[in-house]
């Protein structure tokens, strides 16, 4: 598949996936093919620029810095300043309580 | 550019903290400088291997979790004679402690944090190699870690409870695009065929067996009291453990 059609079903897989409010490992791995192929790209990277995810999706910066709100305001990724730099990371949550009698926390400490 | 390995098994007692503690001793002696974090937090151990004790333990990753401090203040040097070592093994020890653990259990924790940490991490210490000593079966923390790393060591012993549950692992680890992802059989009985049990489990899964491992009453005797590949040297399982430490950084 060529850049351009890749591009165009990971513009369409966005646009139809619902988004995340705060994103889990979970929701990654039942995400769209293009849009967790994408996703787990930037996990491994740490965080990426726009040119850096312009050069892998070979499109250019304008195309790209859109595509990257559209990731942001879906959840996917969050923009951080690095050394003045705006990148941008995958930002996952998971602060989960698990329902166990207080009796038993108080035990342990 | 700096390898983030994650060593895992789907099932506990496999033999992954030995097997990570190992490795990174064996890179260490390479040269390598190589952090270990323990993100076992319901269960840290891999502290006693590079016989860190708990008073010794100045920060660990909880309090880097809660807030109470940056990630490269949790790492100990646990460099084993330091001495002579061309390279380093930096540890980031999970707590011990029942109440520590207590917390994380009640309140949990951002996950998204650790995958912050790991990045800080390899730039502050000036990593080669940073191991990941992961909790056993699929939870956020451990897709997290596969989804991060660049090599993934997924261990397994020969037992059909394993067997099945590498399998739902090597496909998670494929919907997460891991680049490379390597198979260690562990404590394999004397009476089975190494090569046959390499086939049966490269043919099963797709994917490179790193090393089928013996069973060694040696490992067992010394139960995690210090690390194998420096008391035993000469070992045919050392070998087989440099064989793989090779691998990771090919």
């Amino acid at each position: 598949m060529g850049d351009d059609a890749a591009f165009e079903r990971l513009c369409r897989e966005l646009e139809a996936w619902e988004g995340a409010s705060e994103l889990t490992m979970t929701d990654v791995l039942n995400l769209p093919e293009s849009l967790r192929h994408l996703v787990n790209w930037v996990l491994r990277a740490g965080h990426v620029s726009v040119r850096e995810l312009a050069t892998h999706l070979g499109q250019d910066e304008a195309v790209t810095a859109s595509l990257l709100g559209d990731l942001s305001r879906k959840g996917l990724v969050a923009g951080l300043d690095v050394a003045g730099e705006t990148r941008y990371h995958v930002r996952t949550r998971d602060r989960r309580s698990r329902g166990v009698s207080s009796n038993v926390w108080r035990a342990l400490e | 550019m700096p390898t983030i390995v994650s060593v895992h098994s789907f099932r506990g007692g496999t033999g992954k903290s030995n097997v990570t503690a190992n490795l990174a001793t064996l890179l260490a002696a390479g040269g390598r400088r190589v952090g270990v974090i323990d993100t076992d937090i319901q269960s840290p151990g891999i502290h006693v291997l590079f016989g860190l004790d708990e008073s010794r333990m100045t920060h660990s990753l909880n309090d880097y979790l809660w807030g109470k401090c940056g990630i490269e203040q949790t790492a100990h040097d646990v460099t084993p004679r330091p001495e002579v070592a061309t390279g380093r093994v930096m540890l980031i020890p999970s707590s011990i402690k029942a109440g520590e653990i207590a917390r994380v259990l009640r309140e949990g924790y951002d996950v998204g944090l650790l995958n912050d940490g790991f990045h800080t991490l390899i730039e502050a210490l000036r990593l080669d190699v940073l191991m990941i000593d992961t909790h056993p079966g699929l939870n956020e923390e451990t897709l997290l870690s596969i989804a991060v790393s660049h090599v993934l060591v997924v261990i397994l012993r020969p037992d059909q409870q394993d067997y099945q549950g590498t399998g739902v692992t090597v496909e998670v680890a494929r919907k997460l695009d891991v680049p490379r992802l390597m198979l260690l059989v562990n404590k394999v009985p004397a009476v089975f065929d190494v090569a046959e049990v390499r086939s049966r489990v490269e043919k099963a899964y797709g994917a490179d067996v790193a090393a089928v491992m013996p069973h060694s009453d040696e490992m067992m005797t010394l139960g995690s009291a210090g690390l194998f590949v420096l008391r035993y040297p000469d070992h045919p399982v050392t070998a087989t453990l440099k064989q793989v430490a090779a691998k990771l950084v090919a």
